[in-house]
């Protein structure tokens, strides 16, 4: 399992799991149900219009055939619907008190760990466009950390961004705290 | 010359059945493990990976039967 692989510090907390808002999901499963349609769509267009069937078509020979056939697009429509929970499942972030760790679940074997410590973040923007996404409080985060030039750490389709971006600032500010009074402790000592 | 039409209905149903359930299982039998795969090594509760094994089993598993059984009828 995922957290044994990650192996959290001693000490370590996991604040929040995110992962991309429900509308997204719901949207790709929605156009795949579409198409897992398409059968019936046909069916009434063939019996709608007779001059697209031969005189001689008897629907009791040809059953099996199209049983197997409309079985044969329902598994594929199935696994396609399969396919795009696991990427959905599979593509989370997870806030630690000590660091953020991003996981991009592109496809089957394209898959992206990142990490970063919260100590090194330096900003974090927030992006909300579009009429869903500001509808239904959902966007992009852009996390920019100390000496990393390229744009790692982004997302799309994050629920409630502003809030994410509160906590992840709310637990760097804690770390940061943290740090440098065990730093001053030291010195005192 | 032979048109499409014809070498179509020159092929056996039967033929076309088989070669179609050979590709379906070919297919299945792959995207199942790398599923397997995926959920045995990158998920986070096990809850879920049960309930989405049951579910991709429950759906799938039938219409691969439906379609074996179609291929030994015809």
């Amino acid at each position: 399992m995922l957290f044994e692989k990650i192996e959290l510090e001693i000490g370590e907390e996991v604040l929040t799991v995110v992962r991309k808002h429900w509308f997204i999901i719901t949207a790709e499963i929605l156009g795949i149900i579409l198409a897992s349609l398409l059968p019936v769509f046909l069916a009434a267009i063939f019996i709608v219009i007779p001059a697209l069937h031969p005189a001689s078509f008897v629907l009791a020979e040809q059953l099996p055939l199209i049983i197997f056939a409309v079985s044969f697009w329902l598994l594929f429509t199935l696994l396609t619907c399969f396919m795009i929970w696991t990427h959905y499942y599979l593509d989370l972030w997870m806030i630690t008190d000590r660091r953020v760790i991003a996981i991009d679940q592109i496809h089957f074997f394209n898959r992206k760990v990142s990490s970063f410590r919260l100590e090194r973040l330096q900003d974090i923007k927030v992006a909300i466009n579009g009429l869903i996404p500001t509808l239904l409080n959902f966007g992009t985060i852009h996390v920019h950390t100390a000496g990393n030039n390229e744009d790692n750490f982004v997302s799309t389709g994050l629920p409630d961004p502003r809030e994410l971006q509160a906590l992840i600032q709310k637990a760097t500010d804690a770390r940061l705290t943290n740090l440098h009074g065990a730093a001053t402790q030291t010195i005192i000592n | 010359m032979t048109s499409n039409l014809q070498l179509f209905e020159a092929i056996p149903l039967h033929s076309i059945t088989t070669l179609g359930f050979y590709l379906a299982a070919a297919i299945y039998l792959a995207f199942t493990v790398i599923f397997y795969y995926h959920w045995n090594e990158y998920s986070v509760e096990p809850i879920v990976t049960k309930i989405t094994a049951i579910a991709y089993l429950a759906t799938t598993l039938p219409l691969m039967i439906i379609m074996g059984l179609i291929t030994l009828v015809i």
